[in-house]
């Protein structure tokens, strides 16, 4: 017998508000928040110079290694921005638009200059730091959402992953628990089309992301990355979901990695420059200015002297950051031994007080 | 749960403390597979869903790394939970969410965040168990920064480390010997003691010879002992407890007076607390050795299958032997 | 009922006794006379038997402990319910010693006393200094004086090799006995090992510096000008130290020099191949025949009586180097016995002392002393006499030596000769030189000519 095994057939279309070219579709289904835009649009330009900045200083060895977020400001920040402030984010590791939106470029040189101190967060206990073990952030995601809702709060997670992370058993564990717990939380992954050199079709054999949410029984879209309405849209659609039900959803955002996996890496060896460079067209900053443009609310002169602020603002937080490095001591034995229990342990201070004290002067 | 007048088991009292603990903080909560309805499968934590309800007792789906990853989650946001690996053979699975995380949140946010959870799981061979299931890798945890390790031996310690771990404001993994789980039965006092992580504890005292031991051993640490003090050898036996952070001090102040060390565990001997142990000592009280410090251990294979697991275990007449030559090795 | 056993007083002069082995333990069953625990005063070790016969209830002391006379060194429960005569006071060996001392209070005490050129030499040898050179390599290459040499090494200078051999290699020892012996001031080297494979034990280290109060037992210490050890003195050191200032104070001692052409003594002894005799036994023999014809060198001086009380038997103490000091036990009745049986007392002697097994009986009623430095090295000596005795012999390195021979003023053809350098000194309230002078050239005489040497004896 033949026909009894069905194939999958995932209906996903893909969402999208904006063209190409940064003009509205279906202007009459769409309001605008102009404000927001803008706010949305500064933000995303604002995380692409810092980005490049941070490019320029590694590679004076100012910096250490980091994942550049080029071409994914959309994705992150038309999410981010439709979060409330009691809300958790957790992220992976390329953020740095969406970590930007809430947390300073200050810390964020500190900690890509390889202090721990970098990590403390302004506000935002609820800002996670990068998590490096990729999908591993999703179960504790999960874990934070289901605690927050027994505690009566109705707070949301919302947590980013990459197309890769969808292969990890991770990924799976905390869908599964999502949806078996009912916890509220927001899977957002940031299809960037790479897993390091693995494009998407040696990463799944799935058509779509989106469709292995419905495997746990999970609603999920499908949304153009690089449109930061459209992905604010589906956000505020997921968001709402988890906020008055406690249920989980998943966005995926389908969007390109314009740059370097990380500053050590050469993608020359894995792909095209043409396919880097087709995407340009679809810029996600360039979209949303065309369309504050288009709706007369920022002109050549807006732009620039929003570039020039943007500069300065990153000159100071490096110079801030700078100062602040100055004051770490290398070898403070309190930053070293700091924060590994509530107390510290008998060897830990055994060993702390040798550490401190090097030569001469040790206990045993 | 029943209290029959001779005292509970381990598992008795393992579940007892649960209950305590539940009843006494709303932030604890257990998770895990087969934990609720099923009442666990070694019936640890019988009764608690009936008691406190599936929102605090979750019957969770069949990953380990989901289970842990999730309680730290829990953990970081207000909750304490108590997380079971069904068997430590098992927790392998999780390991990458107590390295990565449980053990470096509170670290990594500055103390912003922290992770007051506990991972409890069996371990250790005797029960004739399939593979994978007798295990004693407590050096993994051991080994890891930011962890503590607590392995009770009897049920009275087993309740007062319990308590002491739930409590702990940072994540600890609670092995739990199962060959000791039905061994033994011990009237336990009506208000909970809470143990302190990091001292060991001395379970005969002595002045011939130090014996260090921990889990399931220790036991037979004690038989070997009665053996030997009928030729006027006497054993002080020391029960480890707490694996990280050890206590070093109160290992050595032992061999202070004796000047002979043994150490006995189940473990495979290479790269295991056994060596841990020497060498503190070593650090601390090199000069009272009278002679080389001694270890009875496992062996460097896995554990046979069942019907030759006491073959692999360190009997007692063997730790009785090691412990004797060494008494009446001069020095 | 329970019965204290006490250290008796065990006479001659000694106050105190270390414990050296602990024969019983407790529980036992013992005999009256059984040998119970060993101890050692000066440098005879001696077993003490139990007066009492019944059950060891309690022992009192442990191996390196020391006592003095008076304490309870084991209780023994002998099942008698009254005050009966369960046991005598005195151990029976307490009698034997009476019988041996002598009446002349000092004999017997000083009849052991070492040599201060032997201890100077033992002192030398246990800092591992130059002597292991020479034991090993002998400058004098032109032919063997090795030969008596190193039959003299085995007998005095064996020991000397075990301190050498104990400074170079390291002596097995675990970290609390080390520590132990750091803290006490004494040397590993020096302790007496009785561990397996010769490793120093923690008792061992107890025994050798049994009491750590503050004169004796501290470590690294500083007086004004620099950092200092202590060392406590064991009991043979002690009563050295005792004797020879005594001698030295006491006795003006002169000592004459000459040297014995052995080089037919040397033949002779290399014709007999692996049998022969070492120099001691013979020049032992030889001098015993000499001292038959120089009483006074065979004498004691009784100052109370102003009377020289000439001994009319030979019995010759030979010093022996062990590692805790000098001993001289006495070979008794030389004149009677032939030089290979001599040999063989003496060897036995030095194992005995060697293994601290000497007794009472060993080391007393000597009348002369040799002493014989020769076979760890040097061309002459200057002896400290054994009181109560009035001379000593002392024999340095043989060695061979161009010696001129024919009349002078006609050609003077060196021979090789095998010269043995040997010293007398003497007692010059007794004796004078011209007698330390014609006695030394009877020796010289018999031992350059050993028929006549065997004929004489």
């Amino acid at each position: 017998m033949t026909g009894l095994l069905r194939q999958p057939s995932p209906d996903f279309d893909m969402h999208k508000a904006l063209a190409a070219d940064g003009s509205l579709l279906n202007e009459e289904e769409q309001s605008v928040d102009i404000g927001l835009l803008e706010r949305m649009h500064a933000a995303m330009l604002r995380a692409r110079r810092f980005d490049e900045r941070r490019l320029r200083l590694q590679r004076q060895g100012d910096l250490g290694t980091f994942a550049p977020a080029k071409g994914q400001e959309a994705a992150q920040v038309g999410a981010v921005s439709c979060l409330e402030e009691d809300d958790w984010f957790v992220p992976a590791f390329r953020e740095t638009a969406a970590a930007l939106w809430r947390a300073s470029m200050e810390d964020l040189f500190v900690v890509t200059a390889g202090w721990n101190e970098g990590i403390a967060m302004q506000d935002g206990e609820r800002t996670l730091p990068d998590t490096v073990p990729v999908a591993s952030q999703l179960p504790i995601a999960v874990g934070i959402a289901h605690a927050g809702r027994r505690r009566g709060e109705d707070s949301v997670v919302m947590t980013v992953f990459g197309d890769g992370a969808t292969s990890e058993g991770d990924f799976h564990e905390a869908m599964n628990f999502a949806t078996v717990l009912g916890a509220p939380v927001v899977f957002l992954c940031q299809n960037n089309g790479w897993a390091i050199s693995t494009p998407l079709e040696d990463q799944t054999a799935s058509t779509t992301l989106a469709q292995k949410a419905h495997a746990y029984g999970m609603p999920a879209a499908r949304v153009d990355g690089n449109d930061v309405l459209a992905v604010q849209q589906v956000t505020e659609e997921a968001l709402a979901r988890a906020r008055e039900e406690g249920r989980p959803s998943m966005i995926e955002a389908v969007t390109y990695r314009m740059e370097v996996h990380t500053t050590a890496d050469d993608p020359t060896r894995y792909r095209e420059e043409q396919d880097v460079e087709r995407w340009e067209d679809y810029d996600p900053i360039d979209r949303a200015r065309l369309l504050l443009e288009a709706r007369s609310q920022l002109d050549e002169g807006m732009l620039d002297s929003l570039e020039s602020q943007i500069e300065e603002d990153i000159d100071a937080a490096w110079d801030a950051a700078k100062a602040r490095i100055a004051g770490f001591d290398d070898a403070a034995p309190d930053a070293v031994f700091a924060h590994m229990f509530e107390e510290p342990t008998a060897p830990l201070r055994r060993q702390e007080k040798q550490f401190a004290q090097p030569e001469d002067d040790r206990d045993d | 749960m029943t209290e029959k007048s001779e005292g509970l088991t381990m598992v008795d009292a393992i579940n007892k403390t649960l209950h305590e603990a539940m009843e006494h903080d709303e932030a604890v909560m257990t998770i895990g597979q087969d934990v609720g309805v099923d009442g666990g499968v070694f019936r640890v934590t019988e009764g608690l869903i009936e008691t406190f309800g599936a929102e605090r007792v979750i019957d969770s789906p069949l990953a380990e790394s989901g289970i842990a990853g999730v309680s730290v989650g829990m953990a970081m946001n207000g909750l304490k939970p108590v997380a079971e690996m069904q068997f430590s053979g098992f927790s392998y699975y999780a390991m990458a969410q107590i390295e990565n995380h449980a053990s470096r949140i509170r670290w990594r946010t500055r103390g912003v965040h922290s992770v007051p959870m506990v991972i409890r799981m069996p371990f250790g061979a005797g029960v004739r168990a399939l593979e994978h299931h007798s295990e004693s890798r407590e050096v993994f945890y051991g080994h890891m920064p930011g962890l503590k390790t607590v392995i009770p031996a009897t049920p009275r310690r087993a309740r007062a480390l319990l308590h002491a771990a739930i409590r702990d404001a940072d994540p600890v993994v609670f092995m739990e010997p199962k060959a000791v789980y039905r061994k033994m039965r011990e009237t336990l006092p009506d208000d909970a003691e809470i143990a302190e992580i990091g001292k060991a504890r001395v379970a005969r005292k002595g002045e011939t010879l130090t014996l260090v031991s921990y889990g399931a051993m220790l036991h037979r640490a004690l038989e070997a002992s009665e053996i030997l003090t009928k030729d006027g050898i006497e054993v002080e036996v020391i029960d480890v407890e707490t694996i990280s952070p050890l206590d070093a001090e109160g290992i050595a102040a032992s061999v202070a007076r004796t000047g002979r060390l043994l150490i006995v565990n189940e473990a495979p001997p290479s790269y295991g607390a056994a060596g841990e142990i020497a060498m503190r000592v070593i650090e601390e009280e090199f000069y009272s050795l009278r002679v080389p410090i001694r270890r009875v251990c496992g062996w460097d294979v896995h554990v046979p299958f069942f019907a030759r697991e006491q073959v692999y275990l360190p009997s007692v007449t063997l730790i009785a032997e090691a412990a004797r030559e060494l008494a009446e090795t001069r020095g | 009922m329970k019965q204290e056993f006490k250290l008796q007083d065990p006479g001659e002069g000694v106050h105190e006794v270390d414990i050296l082995d602990v024969l019983v333990a407790a529980g036992d069953e013992v005999s009256e006379g059984q040998e119970v625990l060993t101890v050692e005063s000066d440098k005879a070790s001696i077993d003490l038997p139990s007066p009492y016969a019944g059950t060891v209830d309690e022992l009192r002391v442990k191996e390196g402990d020391t006592v003095v006379i008076g304490d309870v060194l084991l209780v023994v429960e002998d099942g008698a319910e009254t005050k009966d005569d369960a046991g005598v006071d005195k151990p029976e060996e307490l009698a034997e010693d009476s019988e041996e001392t002598p009446d002349a209070k000092d004999c017997q005490e000083n009849a052991e006393d070492p040599r201060e050129a032997a201890e100077e030499t033992s002192e030398q040898a246990a800092k591992g200094s130059k002597e292991e050179e020479n034991a090993s390599d002998r400058p004098d290459a032109a032919n063997q004086p090795d030969v008596p040499a190193a039959d003299e090494a085995k007998e005095s200078g064996t020991a000397k090799d075990t301190e050498s051999e104990g400074e170079s290699a390291p002596v097995p020892a675990s970290p609390a006995a080390r520590k132990m012996a750091r803290t006490r001031g004494v040397d590993l080297a020096e302790i007496e090992p009785t561990g397996k494979d010769g490793q120093v034990v923690v008792d061992d280290v107890k025994a050798a510096a049994p009491t750590q109060d503050a004169g004796g037992g501290q470590t690294a210490e500083e007086d004004i000008f620099g950092p200092v050890k202590r060392r406590r003195m064991s009991s043979i050191r002690a009563a050295t130290a005792k004797a020879m200032a005594r001698s030295w104070q006491e006795i003006p001692q002169v000592v004459h020099e000459d040297e014995a052409d052995i080089t037919e003594l040397e033949l002779w002894r290399r014709r007999q191949g692996d049998d022969a005799p070492t120099m001691t036994p013979i020049v032992a023999k030889a001098a015993a025949v000499v001292l038959r014809d120089h009483p006074r060198f065979n004498a004691m001086l009784d100052t109370e009586t102003d009377e020289i009380v000439l001994k009319q038997y030979r019995n010759i103490n030979l010093a022996v180097a062990t590692d805790r000091g000098l001993v001289t036990p006495v070979v008794r009745g030389v004149d009677d016995k032939s030089v290979r049986e001599l040999a063989r007392e003496m060897e036995e002697l030095s194992e005995k002392a060697r293994e601290k097994k000497l007794e009472k009986s060993d080391i007393s009623s000597g009348t002369f002393t040799i002493t014989n430095i020769g076979g760890i090295g040097g061309r002459g000596l200057a002896p400290l006499i054994n009181p109560p005795q009035t001379a000593i012999l002392g024999l340095a390195r043989a060695r061979a030596e161009p010696v001129a021979t024919g009349e002078l003023g006609e050609c003077a053809i060196p021979e090789t000769r095998m010269m043995l350098p040997l010293v007398v000194a003497f007692d010059h309230r007794v004796i004078d030189g011209a007698d330390a002078a014609r006695f030394t050239n009877d020796l010289v005489a018999l031992l350059a000519d050993p028929v006549s040497l065997a004929m004489t004896t």
